[in-house]
């Protein structure tokens, strides 16, 4: 048995040895914000945070995860009290089926962590380890632009 | 140390807290033992059944074999020390500065959180980015099994595709780099996007000795034959050389010999046809680079 802290709850889980954290994530946990899309690292639509890095969860073995902190989307903002970056995907349609969209906020939340002004060419780079099938790309980019200006107006 | 074995589970899970927990569970492992680091190879031979997997040994605990150290005469890059880390390498010494750069291409951000250089060096694949550049730079690698340790150059590390010389059991601990010279260190890397595998990768890195002499020039390939690749042919016609000998006609010469040592295949990326005319080209850009920046920093 291991426990992880699951966005500020510390719970308990029984993976198989060769579960990946997104498989536990999601039928263990019920978190379902974790998208499993390609299995093979390749699309970012699974990423969490693993002690505020970004990691591909599909590639992660569950076990892995014991003892450390893990964020989902679900650990991000409630329907009444969006975060920043949430809040600027839904004004700038940073989406347009949203199955990409939990893997975006979370790769995005990370970038703007380290770079709270990035450039746009800067956000597209390092957008670029999540595919949105439906092209929304920039939107998006547009999105964690306007994230960006925001976080920095709430910290100042 | 923490075992699971579940019912469901096709391999069972060891955590050694320490490297010699590490060496002892990679000896009782045996055959069927697996080093697991980021996983991000591993996973993926594992889903798609391309290893058989007893044991999985989870080595990324090991905290002692994590993070890069500058010493007077060397730098040491522990194994685990991860893709995202080495992207942000840059600053800790000049020589590592192409590393950084290779590295920051390879995989996606959320990838190279997990990566780690060992695996990628281990998994052997022909396509490892990180392999020419770190030849380049004259690594060395360490390595530790229950009976001891060993060190070898890392050009001999790799035995043939997806393929290391590595025993059962036998750990990874670090990487080497010796300093020493100026140096001058470049590549050329083709890939589709920038977060594909690549097509082609060169590296060539060259030393100035104190009187102005090139003392040694190394150049190495990836995905141009079955593993990465030192090229030496082309490295004997610089050796020797001052900075004014270094003519374009010099290092034109120098990268066509380079592209010789190459044995490129056709795959699903590309011909060998390509590989073949895009490393003589990117050797013969790098060495350029090389040989430019050696002359601005001449008069330091
Ligand atoms: C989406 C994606 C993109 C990728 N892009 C690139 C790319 O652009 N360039 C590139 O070169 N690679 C790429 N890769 C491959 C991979 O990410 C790298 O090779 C990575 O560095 C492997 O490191 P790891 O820690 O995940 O290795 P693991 O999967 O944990 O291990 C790989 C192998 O090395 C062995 N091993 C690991 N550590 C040790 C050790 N300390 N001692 C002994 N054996 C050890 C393992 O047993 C295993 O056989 C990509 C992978 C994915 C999924
Ligand atoms: S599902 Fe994990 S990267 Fe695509
Ligand atoms: S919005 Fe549909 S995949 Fe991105």
């Amino acid at each position: 048995m291991i426990t992880v802290l699951v966005n500020g709850r510390e719970q308990a889980f029984e993976p198989a040895a060769d579960a990946s954290l997104a498989y536990m994530l999601r039928e263990e946990a019920g978190l379902i914000g974790v998208r499993v899309s390609c299995g093979e690292g390749e699309c970012g639509a699974c990423t969490v945070l693993v002690d505020e890095r970004p990691v591909t969860s599909c590639l992660m073995l569950a076990h892995q995860a014991a003892g450390r902190k893990v964020t989902t989307i679900e650990g991000f903002g409630s329907p009444e009290n969006l975060h920043p970056i949430q809040q600027a995907f839904i004004e700038e349609q940073g989406f347009q089926c949203g199955f990409c969209t939990p893997g975006f906020i979370i790769a995005a939340a990370a970038f703007l962590e380290e770079n709270p002004s990035p450039t746009e060419e800067e956000t597209s780079i390092a957008m670029s380890g999540n595919i949105c099938r439906c092209g929304a790309y920039p939107y998006i980019v547009r999105a964690v632009m306007t994230a960006a200006e925001r976080l920095r107006g709430a910290s100042v | 140390m923490s075992t699971t074995t579940t019912e469901i589970a096709r391999f069972a899970f060891v955590r050694p807290d320490d490297v010699a927990g590490a060496v002892a569970a990679g000896a009782a492992a045996g055959q069927g033992g697996r080093f697991w680091a980021g996983g991000t190879d591993l996973m993926l031979e594992w889903q798609r059944k391309q290893r058989s997997i007893e044991t999985s040994i989870d080595i990324t605990r090991l905290s002692e074999l994590r993070g890069i150290d500058v010493g007077p005469s060397e730098i040491r890059i522990g194994a685990l020390t991860t893709l995202a880390e080495i992207e942000r390498a840059a600053a800790v010494h000049p020589d590592l500065e192409t590393l950084a750069a290779i590295a920051a291409v390879m995989c996606t951000p959320q990838t190279r959180t997990l990566a780690t250089v060992a695996g990628n060096l281990c998994n052997a694949s022909p396509a490892a980015d990180l392999a020419p550049v770190l030849m380049v730079l004259g690594a060395r690698i360490t390595t530790l099994t229950a009976e001891g340790g060993r060190e070898l150059e890392l050009e001999d590390l790799f035995a043939a595709p997806k393929q290391s010389v590595l025993a059962d059991g036998e750990l990874l601990t670090h990487i080497t780099i010796p300093l020493g010279g100026r140096r001058a260190v470049r590549y050329g890397r083709i890939a589709r996007t920038v977060v594909d595998i690549a097509l082609t990768l060169s590296a060539c890195a060259l030393t100035l000795d104190d009187q102005g002499r090139i003392i040694t020039a190394r150049i190495a390939f990836g995905s141009v034959a079955p593993t990465p690749l030192r090229a030496p042919s082309g490295e004997q016609l610089l050796v020797g050389k001052t900075l004014a000998e270094l003519t374009p006609e010099l290092l034109a010469e120098a990268a066509t010999a380079a592209a010789g040592d190459a044995n490129p295949i056709d795959d699903i990326r590309t011909s060998a046809a390509y590989r073949r005319h895009a490393i003589r080209v990117l050797t013969q850009r790098a060495l350029t680079e090389a040989v430019a920046q050696l002359s601005v920093g001449g008069d330091q």
